[in-house]
């Protein structure tokens, strides 16, 4: 029983943006028909026209008959042609005007942000121009690929997947993200090297400055392996749902392996996290009414204006090819991937031979001209250890650090350094622990103003 | 299209440019031949019942309106075209969706955007209208070359003879082609009576045919025998309406057909009770020859082996499936009989519990199927004991059953504890369910559908 006893009042409210959990196998536009359908039928059950409030008042207590039925008094109705039976429902489906940002691909789930009416609509608009991040779960299965990296798909190559580990996952992912992490400063229009990017990465992410160009991977991390299955959680902007199919394919090919992409779950876009989304047994008008009114507090304009920052600076061209997306692969949808399959993988294998060799070759004190990157970035570094030494990282006292990932031979991890002065003291902190563990040498990979994705960011 | 048409189609481009730009007199000057266009072209937007004729008073200077390529709305210009009044979402191309709209809309929004919709204005129009004779308005017509929309209106009505018949309404008033019954409610009693049973007029006027026999027929004379003839037959009176707005083609019945119909299921021993709750819920079935639905008994008794009792039985539990066509049924029958592979025995018991399975999608049912059999590990058998579990919702069973394996409740053997029916799986809302068969909060049992 809906809390409203007057449908305009309730349909004014249907005004603001709301938070679904799309679920599986349903593409957007189909949610989209079902919430309007689902919106029409709670309002047309409510009282719509003037008869049909103005009658219980008239009923007056019955004094003379005795016969219990209610007659509807017709001399009530003055006006015949207002009635609900001569006009129809008060509410079409058409009367509803939903617009949805970035959705995502029928065969995926998740968070999914709606505007309903005017004001909806503007903070849609609003809320894709601030290109927030978004987090997905991408489960994986090794084993075989398909023609559109979809278990479903027709299956073009079976592989063995028995030599991948988690330690191996893991660093192909850190290896990926490095290079995404170059390709968010080209997209983002600012220099590494500069104050204005050390500043953009300690206030937050730093976002492309356009949307719908390549998509960018903030964080890649593995938090479930059990062969042939894994998940991965992406931390990512301007991505697609088949590009994270395509990134599944090609991790598992550096892995020297397929695999096809089981599911895509999004469980967070920018501050809508799942909390707040509406599964599909909720769809009714005063679940999405108080919705709507709680995702105001939302829409406060330092939160809606954080991507314009990024519009103001112009896009260098493409430098480099990266790991994970590169030009070529851009347009790979569908049936294409199959004729450029065996290009695709030939192009991917040289790739990884160059970086497996940057990685496996690290030097001390590495002279930042050597390295792909042209312009060395300052201020984070990414070290390379040659050693299984757990909790090394917790011994430096004074410096925010993470792992990336975990190998046996090799851990690559990254120290984040609040002020430039300090990146020199940590060189000689690494020397120095280097010295005392004899099994282990340290050495400078490359550095980067390096944003953190952990923080309360969207 | 001819050539002049196309002409009118670029000064209708030319116009929507005007207008965007705010360059009203250059608009006025496209305006007239654009309405010559959509006239022709039937896109007509027909605004209280004949808008060429606004148009020549110049009460209403143009109006226009634009199918769904063009734009998304029609513009309504009253007066100077300077001054537009109304924009209307293009998907209301019939004059009862507009005028509903029109009326909804102006009183929610009459105080926050007054320069945008003015109701008052539209109302003077329409007052002054009604006082033109059909002289005028034919003369205008003639005059105006305007192909009118017969074949969604009323037909106008000019010789004397037809008038007679109409009781209640003047020459001027069906003179003017309308697309909806609305402007004559007001005036018609039987329309008000017709209301007063509960018929949907909205749903009944789209039926081809059935405005117009409505108009012309009077309440006591034509459609009293038919009311008469339903609660002869023990309808109660409040379901009558929702007899004629699911079926109102009855309206043209002739109560003698109707009798003799229902005196044929008499004979093959239907009770009066039994004819009366059938009508109520599909009384398409009254408008069957006997001959058809003789036939169709006798397949229902022959295809799957039913006594005469279990006839009635299955027609009594869903006459629906009277009037849906046999070929369906037995198409589902054997798709169903192969590819789930149902006995015959099971096939008969599925019709006498769930009838409205023969009905369904088959291509459905079976994946339904192939998940409770595959996944969930229930044989036919079981299947069988709820058979509505073929028609439920995919999505239905397989979150309740997901959910109900990460309890450790999915336990769907009767000779165990804990036994789950499908019954209690598929039916009931998430609260009940979740009460009765998960006992759980339904919170628990959301924040479980958000991980999938």
């Amino acid at each position: 029983m809906s809390r409203f006893n007057w449908a305009p009042t309730a349909y004014k409210l249907l005004n603001g943006v709301l938070c679904i959990y799309k679920p599986d196998q349903t593409p957007v536009h189909m949610v989209v028909e079902s919430l309007k359908s689902r919106l029409c039928k709670d309002l047309n059950a409510l009282p719509c026209y003037q008869h049909e409030i103005l009658m219980p008042s008239k009923v007056k207590e019955n004094l003379q008959e005795k016969s219990l039925s209610l007659k509807v008094d017709p001399s009530g109705i003055e006006d015949w042609s207002e009635h609900r039976l001569v006009l129809g429902d008060r509410y079409e489906e058409s009367d509803i005007k939903i617009h949805f940002v970035d959705g995502i691909s029928k065969h995926s789930s998740g968070v999914l942000v709606l505007g309903l009416g005017m004001f909806g609509r503007e903070s849609v608009e609003m809320i894709a121009m601030s290109k927030y991040l978004r987090v997905y779960h991408v489960k994986g299965r090794f084993g075989w690929a398909t023609h559109n990296f979809s278990p479903k798909g027709r299956i073009l190559q079976r592989t063995s997947f028995k030599h991948v580990t988690t330690a191996k996952l893991e660093k192909v992912c850190a290896a990926a993200q490095a290079a995404h992490t170059r390709e968010m400063y080209r997209l983002s229009g600012v220099n590494p090297d500069s104050q204005e990017a050390y500043e953009m990465a300690s206030s937050g992410i730093i976002r492309p400055a356009e949307r719908k160009t390549s998509p960018v991977l903030y964080s890649i991390k593995c938090i479930d392996f059990q062969p042939p299955d894994f998940t991965l959680e992406i931390h990512s902007i301007n991505e697609s749902c088949l590009f994270l199919r395509q990134f599944i394919h090609q991790l598992a090919i550096k892995l020297k392996t397929t695999a096809v992409c089981t599911a895509i779950r999004r469980i967070r876009y920018g501050t809508f996290d799942l909390q707040r989304a509406l599964v599909r047994q909720q769809w009714h008008l005063d679940n999405i009414i108080d919705n709507i009114e709680s995702n105001n507090e939302l829409l406060t304009p330092e939160r809606l204006l954080i991507g314009h920052l990024a519009e103001r600076v112009q896009l260098p061209p493409p430098s480099h090819q990266y790991i994970g997306h590169s030009k070529g692969d851009q347009h790979l949808i569908g049936e294409e991937v199959t004729d450029d399959f065996a290009k695709s993988n030939e192009k991917e294998l040289i790739v990884d031979s160059k970086t497996c060799l940057s990685k496996r070759m690290p030097s001390q004190n590495r002279d930042p001209s050597d390295t792909k990157l042209s312009k060395p970035p300052a201020y984070s570094w990414w070290w390379c250890l040659f050693a299984w030494i757990p909790g090394v990282l917790q011994l430096m006292e004074g410096c925010l650090s993470f792992t990336n990932a975990g190998f046996d031979i090799c851990i690559c991890s990254s120290i984040v350094v609040q002020d430039k002065a300090k990146m020199g003291e940590t060189f000689h902190l690494f020397q120095h622990l280097a010295l005392n563990y004899n099994g282990f040498i340290a050495g400078c990979l490359y550095h980067i103003a390096l944003p953190s994705v952990y923080g309360n960011y969207y | 299209m001819h050539p002049s048409l196309r002409l009118d189609k670029i000064c209708f481009l030319k116009l929507m440019k005007s207008l965007s730009k705010g360059l009203y007199n250059e608009a006025r000057y496209f305006s007239t031949n654009v309405t010559r266009y959509y006239l022709h072209q039937n896109h007509l937007v027909n605004l209280n019942n004949s808008s060429h004729f606004y148009h020549q008073n110049h009460f209403l200077q143009s109006c226009i309106s634009l199918d769904k390529h063009y734009s998304n709305y029609f513009i309504i210009c009253i007066g100077n075209i300077s001054r537009i009044l109304l924009f209307v979402p293009s998907h209301y191309n019939t004059n009862v969706s507009f005028v509903r709209w029109y009326r909804s809309r102006t009183r929610d929004m009459r105080q926050q955007d007054s320069n945008l919709v003015e109701a008052e204005e539209v109302d003077n129009t329409v007052s002054v209208m009604d006082r033109v004779t059909p002289n005028e308005l034919s003369d205008l017509n003639m005059k105006q070359g305007v192909v009118s929309v017969h074949e969604k209106g009323i037909e106008p009505h000019t010789s004397s003879n037809e008038v007679q018949n109409v009781d209640e309404f003047t020459l001027p008033e069906l003179s003017r082609t309308s697309m909806s019954l609305v402007p004559y409610v007001k005036r018609s009693l039987t329309l008000q009576k017709l209301v007063m049973l509960g018929v949907n007029l909205d749903k009944v006027q789209r039926v081809k045919e059935v405005p117009e026999l409505l108009l012309k027929s009077d309440f006591k004379k034509d459609l009293l025998p038919l009311f008469k003839f339903l609660s002869n037959i023990k309808v109660p009176v409040k379901d009558m309406g929702k007899i004629f707005t699911e079926n109102p083609l009855l309206f043209k019945e002739n109560a003698q057909n109707l009798e003799l119909r229902v005196g044929y299921m008499i004979h093959k021993k239907f009770s009066l009770k039994d004819i009366a709750s059938m009508t109520i819920r599909c009384s398409i079935f009254l408008l069957m020859d006997p001959h058809k639905l003789d036939e169709k008994l006798g397949f229902l008794q022959n295809t799957f082996q039913l006594t005469g009792q279990e006839v009635r039985h299955v027609a009594m539990t869903y006459p629906k499936i009277l009037p849906w066509r046999q070929e369906l049924i037995a198409d589902v029958r054997f798709h169903i009989k192969e590819f789930i592979g149902f006995s015959d025995s099971e096939l008969k018991e599925i019709i006498l519990k769930e009838p409205s399975l023969y009905m369904n999608n088959k291509n459905a049912m079976v994946k339904r199927f192939e998940y409770l059999h595959n996944t969930m590990l229930l044989d036919h058998h079981q299947v069988v004991q709820w058979p509505g579990v073929l028609s439920s919702r995919m999505f239905i069973i397989k979150t309740r059953h997901m959910f109900l394996l990460s309890l450790g409740r999915a336990q769907y053997d009767p000779c165990q504890e804990n036994f789950v029916s499908l019954k209690a799986l598929v039916t009931g809302t998430d609260q009940e369910f979740c009460h009765n068969v998960a006992k759980c909060d339904v919170n628990k049992f959301y924040d479980f559908c958000k991980t999938i």
